[in-house]
């Protein structure tokens, strides 16, 4: 057995190489032993240089556990983890990179800020162990602090701080060295609502600005839609979609994505004909015409799921001799102050519809829902 | 490694990953033969012993004589028995009286329950020896005080009482367990959710079906397990068996085997490892019963927000609860502790008066080379074993419950067997051990360290891992992912915040060494007394009036070591024992 330190250089790509993703995933699995189920169920991905990649998906799918194994907090059963060009995981050749060997930064979900430790020495600690000369040390760390809004706090014991104030203590603490890298496990979950909105705009900026390299876990939607450039939604210990946020929201491949991120409208349907990129559907008797997004095909007498959203439902007036338009019965009405939510009845199928608040209809009254073929989504899953 | 086709086929999961020797792989291999040493060699050699044809170190054939001879011999079923017997019947006296007093500090309106509930926990602080010797002095049948009383007062011929039998060991060694329970119920009744009574009495239940429909079935669990915990505990116990079991042949597995290999001629080896074996065997069976019935129950189910219950108001009988609680105080705790202050100041042992009043015992105590030495090797040995097994432990914990180490499981099984192994039988053992090892270790304060130590091992461990786990995993991580190495976080971050824990533990521990006697009491001699193990042997002489003043010294430094470890927060965990 032997240990490697730096891992082995990957053929061919040289270390400056900007086409070579920063992290890099390649058929990793992570059993626990509690668990006979997989928490990470051999996955592959890459994160690109620069971006803000989100691990989104509810609690137990692995997503945390990939974090970790990035970070070489947990050892992957099998596969290999590339950081840049360096194999930092190849568990066939038994190389493991230490976690202090990385150079990551890492904001935790408790924050891990040290109690016995003054704010300046907390975020100064990842370049004392660096041996970085005091004077810098001083210098960088007065100015990280100023980049997350704590300047002057330096002395204050970091037992004296709220729960945004750690927070803040923690990500400059995970980026006052420069790491290549910057992880993040759940960061807003602790805090409370107004401050999570508050802190996930700032976080989105610093990103940005620092051009720093992140993977951030959440199982929030809507926190994952605010930050990323780009969301893998993981479920199982498998990944389930990569795509930009509006790729997630509004083409979702599976009917987990689909009902994951957002409220849905989900139906079975079977495909009655093809013609171009227009998809004939059967839906419990009513007839539909959809858009494929042009990366599947479906044959006829395919059994399909497809999905809605509930915005893109409108109450017409009228027919119009249009396709995807379905009399139904208002069975419920709830106001939002900025927006209406309906259950509408058509059928044996209750479709939850979103409108404006202007749209106002009563209880019980008759209406013609209406859909843009455009935005009826046709999974392959049933 | 050559890849084969069958390790590039998706392999099944967990598959691939191996054991990497590195630098943590060493260092938790070496505590873990440090520990497997310590504990596993001792227990071996009693086995042989135990096999073995003559004494330890002599030449010899394996046998199973020993066995037979144990187990062809009515003596030791009648020893089971005995055990059996002692040990139940003190265990239901205490849970009797500690659950009582225990509802009535807590869930009554009883006048003075907070000092009441002081008095009740204060003979968890008077050691097992003077406990005993103080009954010796109240109860033994010619002299005892109550005994010499009774008779003046009725003119009785006999003596009413005798501490030395069956009923007498039961009398003591329950006062002793009573206050260990009722701190464990009390707990448990204290942070015992109020609300759960309390939409019990919205519901419409009145006070009394409160207590017995929702009150008892929530505390029953702890009882039965603080029941159980003393209990297995209780077969550990060993002064008070002795001191009041030998005299009159009432014999239990500790005063037996203690006896064979102290008072039987020639030395009974063979019975004693035999016997000691058994015992052993039946400690393990026991903690399986023992978890199997809490299958994971422990003292926190019912714990709730901490705040203060509502108490059952009692009218009158509250001034009957009083009484009680008065009664038990004055009979558990007063009257054996005022018969050792007042023993310490007569010349002889006898009813208190005023022409037997001496200070010499407390003068003697200064003149007793013996006693010194002891007390100056108590401090060397016990600091010394205190300090190594705090560091030892914090390892060993650090191995069990953060890292992923392979014989972690093994580690942790290993360092918790010493709890299953009762005192005198651990001595034993490692008396083979270590009387075999070519090392000049006999006779030296250097073995009565490791015998410490070893006895030490699963207290430490589960104070560490106790304080480990409430430790956040993140500060450790957020040090290495930030560049910290092992040893820089456990120097820089680890050490300076356990740093509270670990002195509590190294006073908890000191404390218990300084009190031990069955391990260490083949291991003593002239050059390597302990204190604790001294006092007993002069208790055993009759030496009670230079006893019950040493005792009265130390009980004052042992309490004030407590209360400094509880501020210390030692206690944290120390409830899962």
């Amino acid at each position: 057995m032997f240990r490697a330190r730096g891992g082995a250089a990957l053929p061919t790509v040289g270390e400056t190489d900007h086409t070579l993703p920063a992290v890099r995933l390649d058929n990793v699995a992570k059993t626990f032993a509690s668990g006979a189920v997989a928490a990470v169920d051999y996955i592959s991905f890459e994160v690109h240089d620069g971006e803000l990649l989100v691990l989104l998906g509810p609690s137990g799918c692995g997503k945390t556990t990939t974090l970790r194994m990035i970070a070489g907090l947990e050892e992957p059963d099998d596969g290999h983890i590339w950081l840049g060009s360096r194999a930092v995981n190849d568990v066939r050749r038994n190389v493991f990179v230490p976690t202090e060997k990385r150079n990551i930064g890492m904001v935790f979900q408790s924050y891990a800020i040290w109690p016995h430790m003054s704010v300046f020495d907390n975020v100064a600690y990842p370049l004392k162990v660096r041996h970085v000369s005091r004077g810098i040390v001083r210098d960088k760390v007065e100015r990280t602090l100023e980049l997350v809004g704590l300047h002057g706090l330096e002395s204050r014991s970091a037992t004296q701080l709220s729960g945004g104030q750690q927070q803040r203590v923690a990500l400059a603490r995970a980026i006052v060295f420069e790491p290549k890298l910057l992880l993040l496990d759940e960061p807003l979950s602790n805090l409370d609502a107004k401050l999570r909105i508050h802190m996930r705009s700032e976080l989105k900026h610093l990103q940005q600005h620092t051009g720093i390299t992140s993977v951030f876990v959440t199982h929030d939607q809507a926190e994952s839609m605010a930050l990323a450039d780009r969301i893998i939604v993981m479920n199982r210990g498998r990944i389930e979609q990569v795509g930009t946020p509006a790729d997630i929201y509004e083409r979702p491949r599976s009917r987990f994505v689909s009902e994951f991120v957002g409220s849905i409208n989900v139906l079975p349907a079977l495909v009655t004909g093809v013609s171009g990129s227009h998809v004939r559907l059967r839906q419990s008797g009513r007839d539909m015409v959809c858009l494929a997004s042009g990366e599947r095909t479906f044959a006829d007498g395919q059994q399909v799921l497809i999905s809605i959203r509930p915005e893109k439902l409108t109450f017409v007036r009228e027919r119009n001799g249009g396709q995807n338009v379905w009399e139904g019965q208002v069975a419920s009405m709830a106001y939002y102050g900025d927006h209406r939510e309906y259950e509408v009845q058509v059928d044996d199928q209750r479709f939850k519809v979103t409108t404006p608040v202007g749209v106002a209809v009563e209880r019980g009254e008759h209406v013609l829902l209406g859909c843009d073929p455009a935005e009826i989504v046709v999974m392959a899953e049933v | 490694m050559v890849a084969t086709t069958a390790d590039l086929a998706r392999p099944r999961v967990a598959a691939g990953r191996r054991v990497r020797v590195d630098g943590g792989f060493i260092a938790a291999s070496a505590v873990l033969a440090l520990v497997a040493f310590l504990v596993l060699f001792p227990l071996g050699m009693l086995l042989f012993g135990s096999l073995w044809t003559s004494r330890p170190g002599f030449p010899g054939s394996f046998t199973l004589d020993n066995y037979v001879k144990a187990y062809t011999s009515a003596e030791t079923y009648q020893v089971l028995l005995t055990t059996v017997l002692l040990i139940g019947a003190k265990t239901m006296l205490a849970v009797v009286f500690a659950t009582t007093l225990a509802w009535i500090v807590t869930r009554t309106d009883t006048p003075f329950r907070n000092a009441l509930e002081i008095l009740a926990t204060l003979p968890f602080f008077v050691p097992g020896l003077l406990e005993t010797i103080a009954w010796i002095m109240l109860l033994s049948p010619n002299t005892g005080t109550i005994n010499v009383w009774l008779r003046a007062l009725f003119g009785l011929q006999g003596a009413p009482f005798n501490v030395y039998s069956l009923g007498g060991m039961i009398w003591v060694m329950s006062l002793g367990s009573t206050s260990f329970i009722f701190l464990l119920v009390v707990n448990a009744l204290r942070n015992m959710d109020a609300s759960l009574e309390e939409s019990a009495r919205a519901s419409g239940a009145g006070a009394v079906r409160v207590a017995l429909t929702v009150t008892l079935p929530l505390v029953a669990p702890i009882i039965l397990s603080a029941g159980m915990l003393s209990f297995i505990r209780a077969m550990d116990a060993f002064e008070t068996p002795v001191l009041l079991g030998l005299p009159a042949k009432v014999f239990v597995f500790s005063n037996r085997i203690f006896a064979a290999v102290q008072y039987d001629y020639p030395v009974n080896y063979g019975l004693a490892t035999a016997l000691g074996v058994s015992f052993f065997a039946l400690m393990i069976a026991l903690i399986i019963v023992q978890n199997k019935i809490l299958k994971g129950k422990d003292f926190s189910i019912v714990t709730g927000k901490g705040f203060r219950p509502r108490v059952v108001r009692l009218g009158r009988f509250k001034y009957v609860t009083l009484a009680f609680c008065l009664v038990y105080f004055v009979i558990a705790t007063a009257l054996p502790l005022s018969q050792v202050f007042i023993g310490s100041f007569l010349k002889v042992f006898s009813l208190p008066r005023w022409d037997l009043f001496t200070f010499d015992n407390y003068l003697a105590i200064l003149t007793d080379l013996t006693l010194w030495r002891g007390l100056i090797n108590t401090f060397i040995v016990c600091g010394a074993a205190a300090a190594i097994t705090v560091l030892l432990c914090t390892m060993v914990a650090y191995i069990t419950t953060r890292t992923q180490y392979i014989g972690r499981r093994a580690l942790d099984l290993i360092s918790w067997l010493p709890w299953a192994i009762p005192g005198i039988v651990a001595g034993l053992g490692m008396l083979w051990a270590y009387i075999t090892l070519p090392l000049p270790l006999y006779g030296t304060l250097v073995l009565l360290v490791i015998v410490l130590m070893t006895t030490g091992l699963p207290l430490g461990t589960r104070l560490m891992s106790g304080v480990m786990v409430q430790l956040g995993r993140e500060l450790e991580e957020s040090s290495r992912v930030h560049g910290g190495s092992w040893p820089y976080t456990f120097t820089h971050i680890i050490a300076p915040l356990l740093k509270p824990a670990l002195a509590g533990a190294f006073l908890l521990l000191f404390v218990g060494f300084s009190r031990a006697v069955s391990a260490t009491i083949l291991f003593v001699g002239p050059g390597t007394e302990l204190l604790a193990v001294t006092l007993f042997s002069y208790s055993q002489a009759g030496r009670f009036q230079i006893v019950s003043a040493l005792a009265i010294v130390l009980m004052v430094i042992n309490v004030t070591a407590l209360v400094v470890a509880r501020k210390l927060g030692a206690f944290g965990e120390s409830a899962r024992f």
